[in-house]
């Protein structure tokens, strides 16, 4: 299987997951895989070893989120390496949608033998700030 | 069909253009009828299509409000993009890169960016979406805090 063909299989496994399916997309993650979400938001931050990244990042997220799905919208690769346009969408616990309009995020794979090493998402910040855990943007002073 | 420049070349020369170290702008690196995406509801975000509808609203807001931005606005010296890795297939090509600016109150402002170029075949960017932490840019430049 080729870089690229590993990380379609892992994103569709993953919304099969989050849509109540049986796949695993676990298994094609690496045991030592590090997934980096960008930016200063709850989430953000490295999450090394597969078991942080399903106690940690899976399980905080699944705090506040009912249901999403996640599809690749573009993909390319080089190597070992895979960049994606990714649509993840989704709803919360109190009834908040999540990317309503299907806007792109950005993510980034590394790949080895068939397993997924490493994983870098560039999220909607704005909108993991507002809707998931709902804060507000205000002018300073306010 | 060949580029004038290749995906990777392209990459490096936009990101010395950000810094102002070429001769010709970034802009210039732009096909006229560029589709230009910053995701999130935020003051700089949106779908801009063509050069000129960037210029209007993202470009404007962005020589005001960032101290380190490229032409029209003012740079500070070493303020810019640093690419730390470069994705390649076809005309295509994704940046992650490093950014280094100062804040709406002349603080040091670091983000992470990642940039995605789909270039014509004269080697101009046709289609470009920036990702980065915009949650703290909207903070760092726009006085917006947040909220609970």
């Amino acid at each position: 299987m080729s870089p690229k063909e590993c990380v379609r299989d892992f994103i569709s496994r993953c919304d099969d997951a989050l849509c109540g399916g049986e796949s695993d997309p676990y298994s094609l993650l690496s045991n030592d895989v590090n997934v980096r979400v960008q930016g200063r938001t709850f989430i953000s931050g490295d999450h090394p070893g597969l078991g942080i990244v399903r106690k940690v990042l899976v399980d905080v997220v699944a705090e506040r989120v009912k249901a999403a799905r996640v599809e690749v919208l573009a993909i390319i690769s080089e190597g070992s390496r895979v960049a994606t346009k990714l649509k993840i969408t989704g709803e919360t616990f109190d009834g908040k949608i999540f990317n309503p309009e299907g806007e792109p995020c950005g993510c980034i794979f590394g790949v080895e033998d068939g397993a997924i090493k490493e994983v870098i998402l560039y999220l909607d910040n704005v909108m993991v700030e507002t809707v998931l855990i709902g804060r507000q943007f205000v002018e300073e002073g306010t | 069909m060949t580029s004038a420049i290749t995906p990777r070349e392209f990459a490096e020369q936009y990101l010395a253009a950000l810094r102002g170290e070429l001769d010709h702008g970034y802009l210039e690196m732009w096909d006229d009828d560029i589709t230009y995406r910053v995701p999130g509801e935020w003051p700089m975000g949106g779908h801009f299509k063509g050069k000129q509808a960037y210029l209007d609203t993202v470009n404007a807001i962005f020589s005001e409000k960032y101290e380190g931005a490229p032409e029209p606005a003012n740079p500070i010296p070493g303020a810019g993009l640093y690419g730390f890795e470069y994705i390649v297939e076809g005309q295509t090509v994704v940046i992650q890169a490093r950014s280094r600016a100062r804040d709406g109150r002349g603080m040091p402002y670091t983000n992470t960016f990642f940039m995605w170029f789909e270039l014509n075949e004269e080697g101009k960017a046709i289609d470009y979406m920036d990702m980065a932490d915009f949650s703290s840019g909207w903070q760092a430049f726009f006085g917006a805090s947040l909220k609970s």
